[in-house]
């Protein structure tokens, strides 16, 4: 599915907008990274384009439908979000937790559970490596075993579009470098359209298809990862310098100066 | 995403996982298990307090009274006495924690409870109002105390009202309505100590001398808060996982905070302008609950009902035994024998 924004102004308050005349849009197989110092608007990008946010100006449209024109539970169907430091109530377990993804697919929240529902839970516990974590609290999880749950969570969903945002931070590399492929799967294989916040450049170069560089509420560049991961585009957006060099599997790789 | 240390995870994961009782309470046939327990439990008090009493009675002899033969004395203990009393009991008490319960859900805080919308404070200014403006006029002390609640609880809402109705806000203006219409209903009591004593025997919860005409006058408003609060209970369940998740899954969150709350402060309202403020109830309650078989909102609240109801007819009959002839209010003996019950699970759930 095609999600894009065409210049759109958002933000919290009247006076100060976060995002002046955005436009940007990824389709199926995409994993486009949002990349950007911090308050340059990568959340509220994300949030505006998951229809969480109003916007005070341009559009946001799923394969040509304006999102607000879509009732919130279709909605629900089509794409899920996971927020920056998501509410995770320790008195669950995982299991309990990635079932509150089915929400949106099921008629009421006392109708029993179909085979359906309790497959997509299966399937999002194993793709995020969960399975064994199944009847565990949450409350007894550490942070990466929670955020990988609460992704779990979002897959469950069975959504056409993901948008995460910063889905590895506060993990290890080795989790992260999970997380990561994972997203590069989900759009590779499954044909999701993936939008996602990073805060590692390199991992995005590593894992994702294209980026979009965000400096004050605009998009400075926004592309395949070969044509935008440059030395000038990094010294624009996060005032660095950097050295672009070959990484694995042949992407690139900033190595700061 | 394949564990590296698979075996080791699995048998970790084993170790933590909740084990025996508590794990049979978190599935859904442990859960109707405790369900059904409750209400024995409840059918069981029920039964002790229409016993308890100045005049004891036996089982046979209420049972009697019931099917309409045995002592007419007894029958009119129980049918004017005990009866009303227990229902009453039975209703407030489900009521309160039905309340407490869906407003923790909302505010997603543990130390939400009825009155944190202004109904106890707003109620008790209507009735000290009555009782000191109108003496003579007691026949309008419920339904004023029942404005008094919902038009508090309104104004608070009101004043909480922004784009999502942040919780925090909702919190901080019902202290501060709370405080405020505390703080006249003083004024008005100090102004006329003479008449203050009504207003105390108002303000603390009690069932004494209640009968089937305060049941008739709350009756009417229950059902709509019971049934709002029990269908909202999934998108309560939801709503734990906070804002944006709740929305992101297609639930107006606003909407949501909104009518729950609404169905809490009809229940709250009902309550106390009936038996003032079981205070205790409405907090504890779903927290037993919860502690036993988990915050899923669908059974919590059913359970904080019967809970409540349990809580409170025990209190209350209680309080006629303990210093017979004279009768300790049901309010009091809540917090009396409550709070370190309520302590004393806490002690035990937590690991």
């Amino acid at each position: 599915m095609i999600i894009e924004a065409e210049s759109i102004s958002a933000g919290y308050n009247r006076r100060s907008p976060v995002l002046r005349s955005v436009s940007l849009s990824a389709e199926s197989g995409d994993a486009l990274a949002l990349l950007g110092p911090n308050g340059s608007g990568k959340s509220t990008l994300l949030k505006v384009l998951g229809g969480l946010l109003p916007i005070r100006s341009g559009s946001v449209r799923i394969d040509g439908t304006p999102i607000h024109r879509i009732p919130p539970k279709e909605r629900a169907r089509i794409l899920a979000f996971l927020p920056q430091d998501p509410v995770l109530p320790g008195g669950i377990t995982v299991e309990e937790l990635v079932r509150t993804g089915r929400f949106p697919c099921r008629n009421t929240p006392f109708s029993a559970f179909s085979k359906e529902d309790e497959a997509a839970v299966t399937e999002a516990l194993e793709k995020t490596g969960m399975s064994s974590f199944r009847k565990r609290l949450l409350s007894s999880l550490s942070g990466g075993e929670r955020r990988k749950a609460r992704i779990a969570m979002t897959l469950a969903q069975k959504p056409k579009i993901l948008l995460l945002d910063e889905p590895t931070a506060f993990l290890y590399p080795a989790v992260s470098l999970n997380v990561a492929g994972l997203i590069h799967k989900l759009a590779k294989e499954n044909g999701l359209t993936v939008i996602t916040v990073l805060h590692d450049l390199n991992l995005a170069a590593r894992f994702c298809s294209k980026a979009a560089f965000l400096r004050s509420g605009n998009i400075l560049k926004t592309g395949t990862i070969p044509e935008v991961m440059t030395p000038e585009t990094v010294k624009l957006t996060f005032d660095l310098d950097v050295r672009i060099m070959e990484g694995p599997g042949g992407t690139p790789f900033c190595m700061p100066l | 995403m394949a564990p590296r240390h698979a075996d080791m995870e699995i048998k970790a994961a084993e170790e933590t996982h909740a084990k025996g009782v508590s794990a049979f309470l978190r599935t859904t046939r442990g859960r109707i298990l405790f369900l059904s327990l409750l209400g024995l439990l409840l059918i069981l008090s029920a039964v002790v307090a229409m016993r308890c009493g100045v005049f004891p009675l036996t089982f046979r002899e209420i049972l009697a009274a019931l099917t309409g033969g045995g002592d007419p004395t007894v029958s009119q203990i129980v049918f004017r006495l005990r009866l009303p009393r227990v229902l009453l009991g039975i209703l407030t008490g489900s009521a309160l924690a039905v309340s407490g319960g869906a407003l923790q859900g909302v505010m997603r805080n543990p130390l939400a409870s009825p009155g944190l919308l202004g109904v106890s404070a707003g109620a008790g200014l209507a009735g000290t109002v009555i009782l000191i403006f109108l003496p003579g006029w007691e026949a309008l002390l419920l339904p004023a105390a029942f404005a008094g609640a919902i038009l508090s609880a309104g104004l608070v809402c009101l004043l909480a009202m922004d784009r999502n109705m942040d919780p925090v806000r909702l919190i901080l203006s019902g202290a501060a309505v709370s405080a405020l219409l505390a703080a006249v209903t003083t004024m008005l009591m100090l102004a006329r100590p003479d008449r203050a004593g009504n207003v105390l025997d108002f303000m603390t919860g009690s069932l004494a001398m209640k009968d089937f005409r305060h049941i008739r006058q709350i009756a009417p408003y229950l059902p709509f808060g019971f049934l709002t609060a029990f269908l909202a209970a999934g998108r309560l369940n939801i709503l734990a996982l906070g804002d944006d998740t709740a929305s992101s899954l297609g639930i107006s969150v606003r909407g949501t905070r909104l009518l729950t709350t609404a169905a809490a402060a009809l229940l709250a309202a009902s309550a106390v302008s009936a038996a003032g403020l079981l205070g205790f109830a409405g907090l504890a309650a779903p927290h037993v609950v919860r502690m036993s078989i988990g915050p899923d909102n669908r059974f919590l609240l059913p359970g904080a009902a019967l809970t409540g109801a349990v809580m409170v007819v025990l209190c209350d009959a209680a309080g006629r035994v303990l210093l017979a002839p004279s009768e300790i209010p049901a309010g009091v003996i809540l917090a009396l024998l409550g709070a370190p019950f309520f302590l004393w699970i806490l002690r035990r759930c937590t690991p």
